[in-house]
């Protein structure tokens, strides 16, 4: 009876010790739960869908989102091909004073201009008009257009001085500027710099699949950036994990028409002025920025995948994957287990 | 030891089986990976709505282009009837898992299936 009693109370502190620890465990899972809800907000800019994610869901964030998108809506504005009058000047082959957000747009697409040799160039903009896959009749423009087109190509024909003043070379040279992508990476980072600045814990600005994120992910410690499947618009190729950081990707999939059984996309070969036939379907590239991360991997599409290896490999900080016409894939030496193969 | 198992439940141990219970329930929430949807989030310009999977039908949804159809059968969906140029946003369909989205930039409509997902984002 002794034993039956001290067992039973032995049974009854064991049952204390439970509680204690079923009670705390669930306020521990409550209160994790809660800070893992994010803010979340979804606008159309820059002819894309826009969302904001940031951690925690408070109303401080809330105005955080609230400025970044703000920000983006400004640069849209500088940036924009139609409304931008310096962009009109250049086309005039006019000089024209730089805003700040086009002058480091530029600065970026300048850049990555001269270390591909022109396999990207921000003059491309004439014929990025004439293949119409910015407006709502894309088709195949006549041969002379394109070629007239190319002559207009060149970012050696612009410089820009210290007086921050865009000039085309020679005076009087038609500039026609597409900075598209470049522009809308710039954004997203100017977004994802002023949560920082705002106190924002962790977020991601995403921008069509352009994306930025920072701080450590609740729940997960990384982020989880999925890569789309060249060849199935729901299925993923694969999985990156990075813990911060830009990821961007292009491809022959983003837009595109068909005719004759022949695709026609929208990522053009400054060589020629058509549909870069590089033997790539797509090229995702990891940078510190997402406005170098689009610009790369543009560059490293019309590349083809070995010079476009190559010249990821050349940058410090930037790792890319780039998937074959066959579906094969080349990934960059520091890719490393950051990239889970998951065709799904 | 007889009399303790003699016993019948006392509050204690009921106490003890809907902790124990609410935290399974909790935890699983919490580690669940990507799984089907069951509700559509459909955002255009006039704001957003949310359909069922579980209800068949032809959905009108307008943007600035027009009128196209979501199309929800067998708990999938799909856009239909697009007015945009290149069609895209129909073939990006159809969706029916968590996380999954279609398109359409020119008419301005997202439609993308809620739910608990397994990456934060797409790079597409």
């Amino acid at each position: 009876m002794k034993t039956s009693r001290r067992t039973s109370s032995g049974i009854k502190s064991l049952q204390k010790l439970l509680i204690v620890f079923l009670a705390g465990s669930l306020v521990l899972s409550a209160s994790c739960s809660r800070s893992e809800q994010p803010a979340r907000e979804t606008r159309y800019l820059m002819g894309t869908l826009v969302e904001i994610t940031a951690y925690p869901a408070t109303d401080r964030t809330r105005q955080a989102v609230n400025r970044a998108f703000a920000r983006m809506e400004e640069i849209e504005d500088q940036a924009d091909p139609y409304g931008s009058q310096t962009l009109e000047d250049l086309r005039r082959g006019n000089p024209s004073l730089l805003p700040a957000a086009l002058s480091r747009i530029l600065d970026v697409a300048m850049t990555v201009a001269d270390r591909s040799s022109g396999a990207f160039d921000p003059t491309v903009g004439r014929a990025v008009r004439l293949w119409g896959f910015d407006g709502a009749d894309p088709g195949i423009p006549p041969d002379s257009d394109l070629t007239d087109a190319v002559k207009t190509f060149g970012y050696s024909h612009l410089a820009v001085g210290p007086d921050n003043v865009a000039r085309p070379l020679p005076p009087g040279r038609p500039l026609w500027l597409e900075l598209g992508g470049v522009a809308k990476g710039y954004a997203v980072d100017e977004a994802a710099d002023i949560l920082v600045q705002e106190g924002v814990e962790a977020g991601i600005v995403n921008a069509g699949g352009d994306l930025r994120s920072f701080g450590p992910r609740p729940g997960w410690g990384q982020w989880r950036i999925g890569i789309q499947d060249p060849d199935d618009p729901q299925g993923l190729l694969g999985v990156l994990k990075i813990e911060g950081g830009s990821v961007a990707t292009s491809g022959d999939y983003e837009r595109y028409f068909e005719k004759d059984g022949v695709r026609y996309h929208h990522i053009l070969d400054p060589a020629n002025g058509r549909p870069s036939r590089s033997g790539i379907r797509s090229v995702t590239v990891i940078a510190e920025t997402c406005a170098l991360a689009d610009a790369l991997a543009t560059a490293a599409f019309v590349m083809g995948p070995e010079k476009g290896l190559r010249l990821l490999e050349t940058f410090t900080g930037v790792e890319g994957i780039l998937v074959k016409a066959g579906g094969d894939l080349v990934v960059t030496s520091g890719i490393g287990e950051r990239f889970d193969l998951e065709r799904r | 030891m007889h009399g303790i198992i003699r016993k019948g439940p006392t509050l204690v141990d009921g106490m003890l089986v809907v902790m124990l219970f609410a935290l399974t329930l909790l935890l699983s929430s919490l580690m669940r990976p990507s799984a089907p949807g069951s509700v559509l989030e459909v955002k255009t310009q006039a704001g957003e709505e949310r359909l069922s999977l579980d209800r068949e039908g032809r959905y009108p949804v307008s943007g600035p282009l027009g009128t196209a159809y979501i199309i929800v059968e067998d708990r999938m969906a799909r856009l239909e009837n697009a007015p945009c140029p290149l069609k895209i946003c129909e073939r990006m369909g159809p969706v029916g898992a968590s996380g999954q989205t279609i398109l359409c930039l020119p008419n301005r409509i997202s439609v993308r299936v809620l739910g608990k997902v397994s990456v934060d984002a797409v790079s597409r």
